[in-house]
């Protein structure tokens, strides 16, 4: 570099560091700055100057009003926790954050839906189920073979009756006011024989909308092999022999 | 009885605050504890305040930077890093970026600083031989009204009233070149009294 170049230069430090430096002549003192070690020194001279100067101001005592002002101007107080997020989020780029943001979003979007979906087979099988009892029911009250039999109970104001036909395979019991069991409980139903052997007849549970529940009970061998029909509370996913608390019976 | 008993320990904590350095000021400041805040408050306010009026030269503009500049403070603290500097010159560059920005909006004439203020309290502060921060910056304030007129005129517009040279010379009807030269004389002999002390 010429001498003559940098003196012109080393000319502009002192306006420079005092931020007097015309506009037009920074940018081109500032590309030189950045190569030329003797200036960067000589500039950090200059800048001790004026920090000197930013204190050489004798102190001027503000009125007291202006302390009762700025306490009511506070926003409101950071707490640290507020402080950890912060210089957490500080971290990242906006973009970075809106991506994730964005992915987070759609994640939960996704996982709102699933559970929509679930939520409406599970409504749509209920439906199902009555839809299927209510139609073995007209068929069985259509019968001329079908009985009504009166359900004796164990639990107290349940009331109901079952329709069947005992050569057929099928019966429909009418519960009403059946206590709606915990999640992790189910009713399940029993088909007695003359030996006091029993077989599963089917889960079900309480339908919670309606005061009475309609349960159709499949058996593998016409109605009349069997004496009874017996109802008890057990866990979920049923038993292979009744464990719980009896709800009913019904003698045939 | 309760209400005394409150008090007592709020002045305790408010003396514990006031008692604690600089630096755990700030740290506390940044965490957003209002009595540490008002700690550095009641220590810079009037260096503050004493620079606002300086640019500005109007007691109500002033009070207005310098509120503007504590609230900077209130919400920045956490930007301030002690490696990189003492607080008190950080805290006056926020207070001049402030009234600087002010005076530009109010679109006012630069006025001519009086460095020879009566009522300053700067005079008065003995023991300049000392080699404090305190002593250096007395020492500059004296270099300053030591400059020969046009020099320290040339200083005044550029440091506090934030004009550049070209609008120095304007503003003076010198020309550019002179201003130049002045500025950049004054500047030299400031440095060597810096560098001095």
């Amino acid at each position: 570099m010429l001498q003559d170049e940098h003196a012109l230069f080393r000319e502009n430090i002192p306006a420079y560091a005092i931020s007097a430096l015309d506009m037009q002549d920074v940018a081109t003192f500032e590309a030189h700055l950045k190569t030329c070690i003797t200036c960067q020194g000589e500039l950090a001279e200059y800048r001790s100057v004026t920090s000197g100067l930013l204190q050489a101001i004798p102190p001027k005592a503000p009125s007291p009003e202006l302390r009762r002002k700025l306490i009511s101007h506070l926003p409101a107080r950071q707490s640290p926790t507020r402080n950890l997020l912060m210089d957490f989020f500080s971290r990242f780029s906006l973009r970075q954050l809106a991506t994730t943001a964005l992915l987070v979003i759609l994640v939960l979007s996704n996982l709102y839906s699933s559970l929509q979906l679930r939520a409406l087979k599970q409504q749509q099988a209920i439906l199902a189920e009555k839809l299927r009892s209510e139609q073995v029911v007209i068929a069985m009250l259509a019968h001329p073979g079908t009985q009504t039999l009166t359900v004796n109970a164990d639990v107290q104001k349940l009331a109901g009756s079952m329709l069947v036909d005992k050569t057929q395979n099928t019966a429909v019991l009418f519960l009403w006011y059946l206590p709606v069991l915990e999640p992790s409980q189910t009713y399940q139903a029993w088909l007695i024989d003359a030996n006091g052997k029993r077989i599963s007849g089917g889960l079900f549970t309480a339908i919670t909308n309606q005061e009475y529940t309609a349960i159709t009970i499949q058996s593998p061998v016409p109605i009349e092999n069997f004496v009874g029909v017996g109802v008890t509370i057990e866990p979920q996913g049923g038993s292979e022999k009744p464990t719980g608390p009896r709800v009913l019976i019904v003698n045939l | 009885m309760l209400l005394e008993r409150d008090q007592t320990s709020l002045i305790r904590y408010n003396e514990c605050v006031n008692s604690l350095d600089e630096t755990k000021l700030i740290e506390q400041v940044a965490l957003g504890n209002e009595p540490a805040f008002l700690a550095l408050y009641d220590r810079y306010a009037s260096r503050v305040h004493g620079l606002t009026l300086r640019i500005l030269n109007n007691d109500m503009l002033a009070e207005e930077a310098t509120q503007d500049t504590f609230l900077k403070l209130w919400s920045r603290a956490r930007q301030y890093l002690a490696e990189q500097g003492p607080f008190l010159p950080w805290l006056l560059t926020i207070a001049r970026r402030v009234a600087l920005d002010r005076l530009r909006l109010e679109a006012r004439r630069p006025t001519l600083s009086d460095w020879n203020d009566p009522d300053s309290v700067w005079q008065t502060i003995p023991d300049l031989e000392t080699l404090s921060d305190e002593s250096r910056w007395r020492s500059m304030y004296f270099a300053v009204q030591g400059l020969h007129p046009d020099q320290r005129t040339v200083i005044d517009l550029a440091y506090y009233q934030g004009l550049s040279q070209s609008e120095i010379a304007e503003t003076l009807g010198w020309p550019l070149g002179t201003v130049k030269t002045r500025l950049r004389t004054a500047m030299e002999k400031l440095r060597e009294v810096w560098n001095e002390t």
